[in-house]
């Protein structure tokens, strides 16, 4: 028996699913799944101090934080579930490719935490074809002992739960809300129905009502909220690190609380992404910063945001080089300020604070003195 | 002399705790500056006994009050207090000790304080105890900022250990950088390296003065290379913080920029003064739409009371903060700490 292999796995076996990395990304869609074809599933909790501090004891110690953090979810998980699943991302799109800590995180995780169940995974790599994501679910699926039909059934489903994540999260929706609702979505469905309800997207669309968007203001622009005299902020980055406030030490919720309005890169859409990303002359290699570089693209042409605070995970190979890009065009082609903030497991929170307040500040008073 | 009544600005920083007192025009009239000693809050009710004490002797009205006699009064009744901002790592700490109505991050303190000697201001270069900021204004507002973030090399801590290691009094090391002739090069980057380095040049034998000299040139490549990396610094410079008192990093900004650099004869109340004068903006735009504008001080008679702190951590959930808790005369006055609301509560409004 392999490693990956689940068949001996029953209906109604627990899977766990650690809250970390792509789970920021692909959640409902394999929580859907997975109960779709008849088993379990049981995330583990948001992440907290112990968590955290377990991961970075098991972890590689170059690894980032969220990584380190991936760890403490998986041992979190280990004692209650009968198998882990922890899906390998080579690519998600062709021509890119996720970082080396993404590729090997299965087999890291097998080899560095002691007392693991199972852990099965499946492959997602969109440079070959016949790997995609629904390739990976029936893949996925073969190893659990499922059939190939009820894979398909059950992909149709998460196929409309991810759809419904991404269209919320394009609307501004917080990862809970977006990934709730999708969920949701895919429970009233009844078990293994063919047809999902169409995905409810973009309820806040306000519509052409807008005095203060010029006509030509289209996508992104027109799914925000007016300003209302608040600053609005762009936040920039991967998802696991803006939506984990465990590991970005509540940076989001601080920056709520400072009553600015807040724009993430989750909220552009692909059609939007690829759109920025063409403009440069030489496509991001990296699969999760082509998104990060294309929002801060986006933010700084259309003048969206009043500032952008990029967060960027410490020794974050592929970070380095497309911060460094977004920083320098923001500076050199627009006025707007930006603010990387720099996580790792020793940040000091008081540190944090101060810097994201000066920030507010900053432009609070930028925006005052260029309206009188 | 402060008839119209006065605004009190409180920096609490990691090294020294600093009270300054202004006048309605902005103009200084007491201030205090003192090492922090680990004890933010007991130093804190020292300085503000310490500008009471300033203020009754240069309050000849105060001193006439009935019944004390030729005896300065110890507290200065009749003068009106209007407003109280607190700044610096302990902000939040001193709000809730002295009553603040505005509770500001150093960088806009430092900022709205400079400005306000130098309007035209495009850059200030600010080093402290322990940290180290550089900000950018263009037309009066801040732009861009950097604070240091991994390593507290090139502040003043450091020039301080390293003046006592070459045993020297922190003035006398200012004076002696300034008669080097030839500064050494020693290796910046990181403190522990730079000292490495500073023995090694006192083993071949060069002057104590370009040793000195040296380092200041070391802590001021470090601060530029780090902190304004890839920023354009444009005069005029201001330089504030407490070791804005060194003239020999004086003298190595300005070879390095290339420019005079302005250093403001309250330096080291730079962030003090900042944030009285966000307590008297915060003031004069309530009354300006129409609200009353009651300060939050709790008088001077504070530096009496008794004061304790403490600190717990939270079982509600998995995240186990630590909640810090004031108690003023047994009362709790705040609380804080936690990732969520749970405990909050503040004394102090705005930030």
């Amino acid at each position: 028996m392999s490693l990956a292999d689940g068949s001996d796995l029953r209906e109604g076996s627990t899977i766990g699913l650690p809250r970390g990395l792509h789970h920021y990304d692909l959640y409902p869609f394999w929580r859907t799944f997975l109960e779709d074809i008849g088993f379990r599933v049981v995330v583990s909790p948001p992440t907290c101090r112990r968590l955290v501090e377990q991961g970075c004891a098991a972890a590689a110690d170059e690894a980032c934080l969220p990584v380190k953090t991936f760890y403490g979810h998986v041992m979190d998980l280990r004692w209650n579930v009968e198998a882990v699943f922890v899906p390998r991302l080579v690519s998600l799109r062709p021509g890119t490719y996720t970082c080396p800590k993404m590729l090997g995180l299965p087999d890291m995780v097998r080899q560095n935490v002691r007392g693991m169940p199972r852990v099965v995974t499946a492959d997602f790599d969109e440079t070959r074809p016949g790997r995609g994501l629904l390739e990976a679910g029936v893949f996925l699926a073969r190893r659990l002992g499922r059939s190939r039909a009820l894979a398909k059934r059950a992909l149709a489903k998460a196929c409309g739960a991810l759809r419904a994540f991404r269209g919320s999260l394009e609307a501004g929706a917080s990862f809970d809300e977006a990934a709730g609702e999708a969920i949701r979505l895919g429970q009233a469905t009844p078990r293994g129905a063919n047809r999902p309800r169409p995905a409810q997207a973009a309820p806040m669309d306000p519509g052409t009502d807008r005095p203060d968007l010029s006509p030509e203001a289209k996508g992104c622009a027109r799914r925000l909220p007016p300003r209302n005299g608040k600053v609005r902020v762009g936040v920039i980055g991967h998802s696991y690190n803006i939506f984990d406030a465990g590991v970005s030490l509540g940076l989001m919720e601080k920056l709520s609380r400072l009553e600015c309005h807040l724009v993430t890169s989750e909220m552009l859409t692909e059609e939007e992404v690829q759109a920025e990303s063409s403009r440069l002359p030489k496509e991001i290699f990296w699969s999760a910063g082509r998104r990060v570089l294309a929002s801060a693209t986006k933010f700084r042409r259309e003048g969206l945001v009043d500032g952008v605070v990029h967060v960027v995970s410490f020794g974050c190979g592929p970070d380095s080089m497309v911060g460094e890009i977004a920083e320098r065009e923001t500076r050199r082609y627009s006025d707007i300020p930006y603010l990387a903030v720099t996580i790792d497991e020793h940040t000091a929170e008081a540190g944090l604070v101060t810097r994201l307040e000066a920030f507010v500040d900053m432009l609070e008073r930028r925006r005052r003195r260029t309206r009188t | 002399m402060a008839a119209d009544g006065i605004y009190i600005g409180v920096d609490v920083g990691s090294v020294t705790t600093k009270v300054a007192v202004i006048g309605a025009e902005g103009d200084i009239l007491a201030s205090a500056c003192l090492d922090t000693m680990g004890q933010p809050a007991r130093q804190l009710m020292t300085g503000l006994a310490e500008v009471r004490d300033q203020l009754a002797a240069r309050e000849p009205d105060a001193s006439r009050t009935p019944g004390s006699g030729s005896v300065p009064v110890a507290c200065p009744e009749a003068v009106a207090v209007l407003g109280v901002g607190t700044t610096g790592s302990g902000r939040t700490l001193a709000a809730a000790l002295v009553g603040g109505d505005v509770v500001k991050n150093e960088i806009t303190a430092h900022a709205v304080a400079a400005l306000r000697l130098i309007p035209d201001a495009r850059t200030i270069l600010e080093i402290g105890g322990q940290d180290s900021k550089v900000i950018l204004l263009r037309d009066g507002v801040v732009v861009d900022f950097a604070m240091n973030t991994v390593c507290a090399a090139g502040t003043g801590s450091f020039l301080d250990r390293q003046a006592s290691r070459l045993g020297l009094d922190i003035r006398e090391f200012s004076r002696l950088a300034a008669r080097s002739t030839h500064p050494v090069r020693i290796a910046g980057r990181c403190t522990v390296f730079a000292e490495t380095d500073m023995v090694h040049k006192q083993q071949v034998g060069h002057p104590v003065e370009d040793i000195v000299a040296g380092l200041c040139r070391a802590l001021v490549r470090n601060y530029l290379n780090n902190l304004a990396k890839g920023k354009d610094l444009e005069p005029p410079y201001v330089f504030q913080g407490g070791v804005a008192a060194n003239a020999g990093i004086v003298a190595a900004f300005e070879e390095a920029l290339g420019g005079p650099v302005f250093v403001p004869e309250h330096h080291a109340l730079m962030g003090a003064c900042g944030a009285a004068l966000l307590a008297k903006e915060a003031r004069e735009a309530a009354e300006a739409e129409g609200r009353t504008f009651t300060t939050r001080f709790r008088g001077f008679g504070l530096s009496d009371l008794d004061y304790r702190t403490r600190a717990f951590d939270c079982r509600g959930c998995t995240n186990e903060c630590e909640i810090v808790e004031v108690f003023l005369d047994g009362l709790l006055v705040a609380r804080w700490g936690g990732r969520c609301e749970r405990w909050e509560r503040s004394t102090a409004a705005g930030r």
